[in-house]
Order: structure tokens, then sequence, then C-alpha cells
């Protein structure tokens, strides 16, 4: 191998190298435009930023927006998406179950569930349960397709060898669909989760509020710069890591797939 | 045969009825104006449609959503094709990609707004912003998908390069570039919509909000229906290119 | 427990004279509705399979072996005539008929053992028994040492073994196998048909075995049952006359080619004959 070829090579080995040198440039170049006071003043550099969010987060502001707006985007998730699971799983295995949601399901599928808010609202008002009520509605909705199809894709062998072995329909559909389901209703989840945290900010943006995303637009009004940052990083941080939990989550449970994966980003 | 067919049929007509029978006589049990009957909202609609305001917002809304998503399309399309066939540009981008993908990028709207005042150029980047990511993700799935006998015969057959991504990466790609818009178009309606309702404008979910605030919901629902054809429409149209585009991949990736 | 089959009506029960036929399929005819025609896969076909004996099923696809075998096994229905088995008629799948489908159906999130022991489980064995039967089967089919692996981390042979060790934790009394060897090498494939040889020698098993590999037929059977396509049907019923054991040896003897030839050139006189009809897909 020629020397100009060698460094190159060995980046490729590892381009987590690359990965972070892209990423601290950008930085880089971030807070430098900022530090030359070539931004507008509404572009805060990366330092600032940071120094604005621990300031908040030392005056216990951030953890009061972040508490009830995690609230909000879990409990609606966690109802939604139960739901939806347990739904879509029955509709697989039940064919007039299937079909009796089947039109329901597909002329309401395609309705932004956020254009449901303004209407609740007035009846419930500028309310958890509102807001609740609209996460749970569109996290419910991947998480039924997703365990639908699963329990649809169901190695028919599988339950042929439950059938043949003698198990009651209880014990297959609890042993043998409900597990080989598994990796479908867990995407669903991953992306109901995403979905609820759309709807949290969403529904925070529009009505009084407390929250993230309402402080994020407060913010915004009253020109307080480096309290909207942190709240954007707050959303981005509470976003990461409830995807991150899930996929850990997922991981331990679907273990037995080997070195495949979900192979699913 | 043909009565198993019908009974299908028939169970999904009739869980339509159950659930539009159960919506009217949970409307009219509550008895508040609130919660409107169908006939009221059909009523809405009809008003609407008829004095030409429902066409005026569902094409302002349209044109916004269609040009965030067509700019998303175009800069995913590049960036995925690029991360998926040359490692540097991967790790550099992919990272960070995988990083935003799960925040609700909607947090990110009050700086747009920052940048580009209220009008229609925040809501379009803000579409583009959020379709964006979904569409890179596919694109990238895409072109990575190439199975390696498939470039050793394009260069076998001394294909130029261009040639090579008109052939064989395309083809390959596109279906995973069609499941992406169909997630996408979704994404689309729904940052449409909430952009809309911030500040006074145009638009359907400006619709919404204005109906909501004189505490008209038979109109607000009026414009759900409205929404929700939208989405089945975007739906069925991409499923349709998919069927001729690549006919080959029948009833591939949900 | 239901076992998926009733007594036969009429006969008095016991029709089948001790010692002689197990399985017994009469006139049985089946036919599947696709879109707009009907699918005649099997048409008027009488079987009988004896205790104790090995019978292949040879054809090519589309001739509703596999059908032939489903029916057996209570996964499908005749659309006319009976299917019994120990003189009661199939009415539905029964743990006396162990099916071994074509690639093996274990269960990816349980291990080997455990995937054994599931049938045990079911049975209401208490757990701890169930894991130690499960682990003298995969002994007896070569095993041991892949008790906590997980399917992914197996070959395709060895998935076969423990499929079938799954089936015989059922204690069945009839074997049915689809084509369980049809996925795996040359070389793979007759080691394990030795080993599927040596088991059954020792377990007094009743077996069907679908094959559309002649070589594979001959090996195996006592007899080889070749069946015809549109509509399903058996052309001829012929009885292997090579020695028991059957070993690695048994491949060498001469009459295992005269056997393939003559079955060879029946399968291609069948196939010319009949018009070519569209695969069917199980």
């Amino acid at each position: 191998m020629s020397d100009g070829r060698a460094p190159l090579a060995t980046l490729r080995e590892a381009p987590w190298i690359v990965s972070i040198a892209f990423a601290a440039s950008l930085l880089a170049i971030w807070q430098l435009g900022a530090a030359m006071g070539r931004l507008p003043e509404y572009i805060l550099g990366p330092a600032d930023i940071v120094a604005a969010t621990f300031d908040q987060i030392h005056r216990g502001e951030l953890l009061d927006r972040v508490i009830p707006s995690l609230r909000r985007a879990l409990s609606g998730f966690a109802i939604g998406a139960s739901i939806g699971v347990v739904l879509g799983l029955l509709a697989g295995v039940s064919r007039p179950f299937r079909e009796l949601f089947d039109l329901t399901q597909a002329f309401t599928h395609p309705i932004p569930k956020i254009a449901l808010f303004p209407a609740v609202a007035i009846v419930l008002g500028f309310t958890d349960p509102a807001r609740i009520l609209i996460i749970a509605i569109a996290a419910f909705f991947p998480a039924y397709l997703n365990a639908l199809n699963g329990a649809l894709g169901v190695n028919p062998g599988l339950v042929w060898v439950g059938r043949n072995i003698g198990a009651s329909r209880v014990r297959i559909f609890l042993q043998v669909v409900l597990p080989a389901s598994l990796p479908r209703t867990v995407v669903g989840l991953r992306i109901s989760l995403m979905v609820s945290f759309i709807m949290m900010v969403a529904t925070e943006l529009v009505g009084h509020s407390d929250g993230l995303g309402a402080g994020l637009m407060d913010a915004y009004l009253e020109a307080e710069y480096g309290e909207m940052y942190a709240g954007i990083l707050a959303v981005a941080v509470c976003g990461v890591l409830a995807n991150a939990i899930l996929l850990l989550v997922s991981r331990r449970l679907l273990s037995w797939q080997g070195a495949g994966g979900t192979g699913h980003d | 045969m043909t009565s198993r067919i019908d009974r299908g049929t028939m169970r999904k007509v009739a869980g339509v009825l159950i659930a539009l029978a159960a919506w009217q006589s949970f409307a009219m049990s509550s008895g508040s104006r609130l919660i409107p009957g169908i006939e009221d909202i059909a009523i809405e609609f009809a008003g609407l449609a008829l004095n030409g305001e429902l066409a005026d917002h569902t094409l302002t809304s349209l044109s916004q959503g269609l040009l965030g998503l067509f700019i998303a399309f175009s800069i995913a399309s590049v960036s995925g094709y690029a991360a998926a066939r040359n490692w540097a540009v991967d790790a550099a981008i992919h990272p960070l990609v995988s990083l935003a993908y799960p925040v609700p990028k909607l947090a990110l709207y009050p700086l747009v707004i920052l940048l580009l005042g209220l009008g229609w150029e925040s809501r379009t980047a803000q579409v583009a912003l959020e379709c964006f990511f979904p569409l890179f993700v596919h694109a990238h799935a895409g072109a990575k998908a190439v199975a390696p006998r498939m470039e050793w015969l394009a260069r076998n057959v001394d294909a130029s390069p261009w040639q090579a991504a008109r052939d064989v990466i395309v083809p390959t790609a596109m279906p995973y570039m069609l499941t992406g818009l169909r997630i996408a178009i979704p994404i689309m309606l729904i940052v449409t919509t909430v952009t809309e309702f911030i500040g006074d404008s145009q638009g359907l979910g400006y619709l919404i909000a204005r109906s909501a605030s004189y505490f008209d919901t038979a109109s607000a629902f009026a414009v759900i229906v409205v929404l929700g054809a939208l989405g089945l429409l975007g739906d069925r149209l991409v499923v349709l290119a998919r069927d001729r585009l690549v006919f080959w991949e029948k009833g591939a990736s949900l | 427990m239901n076992d998926g089959r009733r007594a036969e009506p009429g006969a008095g029960g016991a029709p089948v004279e001790p010692g002689s036929n197990l399985i017994r399929l009469r006139d049985v005819s089946k036919t599947f509705q696709r879109d707009d025609h009907v699918v005649h896969a099997l048409d008027a076909l009488d079987l009988c399979v004896g205790r104790g004996e090995f019978v292949t099923v040879l054809g090519p696809s589309g001739c509703g072996k596999t059908t032939l075998l489903h029916l057996v096994g209570g996964f499908e229905l005749p659309t006319a005539g009976t299917v019994s088995v120990d003189g009661c008629e199939v009415m539905g799948p029964g743990r006396d008929r162990g099916m071994v489908f074509q690639e093996a159906t274990l269960f990816p999130w349980r291990t080997t053992r455990s995937n054994v022991a599931w049938p045990m489980e079911v049975e209401g064995v208490g757990r701890r028994e169930a894991r130690r039967r499960a682990d003298r089967l995969l002994a007896r089919v070569g095993l041991r040492g892949f008790e906590n692996a997980y399917p992914s981390e197996l070959s395709g042979g060895m998935r076969q073994r423990a499929a079938l060790a799954r089936t015989l934790a059922m204690e069945p009394s009839v074997l049915l196998m689809d084509e369980p060897f049809g996925a795996l090498d040359a070389q793979t494939r007759e080691a394990m048909q030795e080993e599927l040889m040596r088991l059954w020698q020792a377990s007094g098993l009743t077996v069907m075995f679908v094959t559309h590999d002649i070589s594979e037929a001959v090996f195996l059977g006592d007899r080889v049952v070749v069946m015809g396509v549109s509509p399903g049907r058996i052309v001829e019923d012929r009885r292997i006359d090579l020695p028991r054991p059957r070993t690695a040896q048994t491949r060498t003897d001469p009459r295992v080619l005269e056997y393939r030839a003559h079955l060879w050139e029946l399968l291609a006189r069948h196939r010319a004959a009949s018009d070519p009809e569209p695969e069917r897909v199980p």
C-alpha cells in the first residue's frame, strides 16, 4: 500500500473519527460565527446555549416544563399504544374483527390528528385530558397498524405447529402469535412514541399551557432567546432518550433474532 | 366463495355504519351544540364548499405543503444517495440524522419563524425540515439495497456512472423512496396544520382554528374531513405510482 | 384431550384388522376455489398405509402431494371421501399425527430445548420433566450441546433435526414429513436421510414422507407412491425391495438404479402427458 493512501484507509476503518470531526467542525464554525457577531441576535452560539440551559436547570424552570410535558406524552402514548397493540393483534387473528375495523381505520388514519385539537379543546378546554386524548389518538394508529400487520405476517407454519400439538386457541395466541408478531409490534411502538412527542409539542404550541412547547412559544414572543434554546435542547434530549430507552428494551425482548437485529433505523 | 366476499364487504360497511351511528348517538345524547351531529357537519361542509372558502384554503395548504415536501424530497434524495455511496459522507451525516430523527423538529418552529417570518416561507421550511428525515432514511436504505452483483453487472457491461445510476440504482431505490413518501405525506399534513394554527393566516389549519374560536365545531369537523380525504388521496396516489413504477415488486414494504 | 378424530360411523368403530392398515384414505377428493375457477388438487384417491410402514410420496410440484399430507394431518378436510387413522375419521389436527414441515418451523424466540419441550408443556408435563425429556430427544437426533442455542444460531440441517425432535416429543404414532430435507445441500440431505432411517428403525413409527427427489423416495421408502398432476392422483404404488436396515451402503445397491430409472421414466411420461398447470403455492 502506498503512503499516500494509508491515512485514508485507516480513517475508513474508524469512520467515527470522521463523524466526530464533522460534528465538531460544524459546532466550531457556528461558535466562531456567534463569537464574531456575524449571526443575527436570535442565533446564539453553542456555548451560550449550553450556558443558558444550565442556567434554566439551575433555576428549576426547565424541570417545571419538562415534567408536565413528559407526563402528557407518556400517558398519551401508554393509553393509545396499548389499545392499539391489543386491537391490532386481535384484528390480525380474527377476520370478522379486522373487517369491522377496516374501512373506519382507512378513513380516520389519514386525518392529521392535531386537526382535532381545537375542536376537542372547545369541549374539554386547553387541559391535560384534551392533550392526552389527542396524543393517545395519534399514538393509536401506528401501534394498531403494525401489530395488525405483525399478526397477519406470522409464518402460518408456526400456527400449524401449535394446532398439531393440540394447543388451545388462547395458548396459540399468547405463545405463538404474540411473540412472532413482536418485531413488527415494536417497530409500531417506536413510531407511536415519536408521534407522541410531536403531538406533545404541537398541542402545547397552541392555546394556553405549561410545558416545553408553551415555554418555547412564550420565550419566542418575549424574545428570551436563551430560554428558547434551552427548551429546544430539552425537547431534543427527551425525544432521543425516550427512543433510546425503547430501543434498548426492544433489543432485550428481541435478542432471539440473532445478528440480524430488527433491521430498522 | 362469492358469499364469503359479500359477507366481508358487508362487515366492512357495517363497521363504518356502527362508527357513524355511535358518533351520531353520542352527539344527540350529549345535547351540546359543541358536539355536532353528522348532518350539522354536512351542512357546514356544503356552506364552506359553496362559498369557495374551502377550495381557497385547501389550495393554500396544499401548495405550501407540497412545496415543502418537494424540497425535502430533493435534498433527501441527493444526500441519502451520497451518503449511501460514499463512506466519508455517510460517516459525516448519518449519525446526525439518526440522532435528530426521534426529535420533534416542531420545537424548532419558533426559530424558523425568527429566520423566515410568519408567512408561508416558515411553514414550507418547517414541513421540509420534518419530512426530510424519513425521506433521507429511506433514500439511504434504497441506495444501499443495490445488490453488489447488480453493480458488478453494470461495471461488466461498461456502464457509465450515469447509466448505472439510472438503470440500476434508481430502480432499486424507488420502492424505498415511495415508502418514505408514504410516511412523509401524513407528516406534511400534520406540520402544515399546526403551523397554520399559529398566527392569523390562510389554509385549512387556520380555518379550523378560526371555526374553533367561534365555538363552531361543526365547521372544524368539516375541514377535518377534507384533511382526511387529502391524506387518503395522497396515500392512494403513492400506492398507484408504486404499482406503476415498481410493478415487479408486488406488495412490497407496507 | 380432543385429538381431532372421531370414531368412524357405521362400520362399528374398528373396521380395520389389527396389525394392518393404520392410515386409510377412501375415495378422497379435494378441490380449491381459486379466483374464478376450481382447482382439483386430488381426485378420487385411495391409499392405505400399514402400521409401522415407511411410505414415500413422490411427484412433481402441483400434484397435490402436500395436500395429501395435510389431509392426513387434519389441517385440511377433504371435499369428498374419508381419511381415517387407526379406525377413526380425521376431523382436525391431533397429537397422534406429528407433522414436520418443509422449512423448520421452530419458534425463533425459544431455545432449541425450549422448542422441543413445548409440546410436553402444552400437555401439562412439569417444566423440569419436560426439559429433561427434551434434552434426551435432542441427544437422540444428535444435537447434544446445542440445547441453549436459538434457531438463528443453527444450520439448516440442525434446525430440521430440532424440528424432528419437537415432533417426536408429541409421541405421535404417525410421522408426516413434507419435503423436510428439500432446502438442505446434497451432502447434508444424505446424512439426514441415513439418520432418519436409524431413528425410524428403532421407533416403530408409521411415516408418510413427501418428496420430489427420486433417489430420496427410493432410499427411504418401503413403498413409493407416485402421483400425477391435474387432477392429483396416484399413478403407481411400487414396493421397494431393498434390505433393511438401510445405510449408506444401500445407495450402491444395483436395484436402486433400476428403481430410479423406472420412476424417472414414469414421471417423465406423466409430465409429457399432462397439460402445463400453474404450480399451487401452499
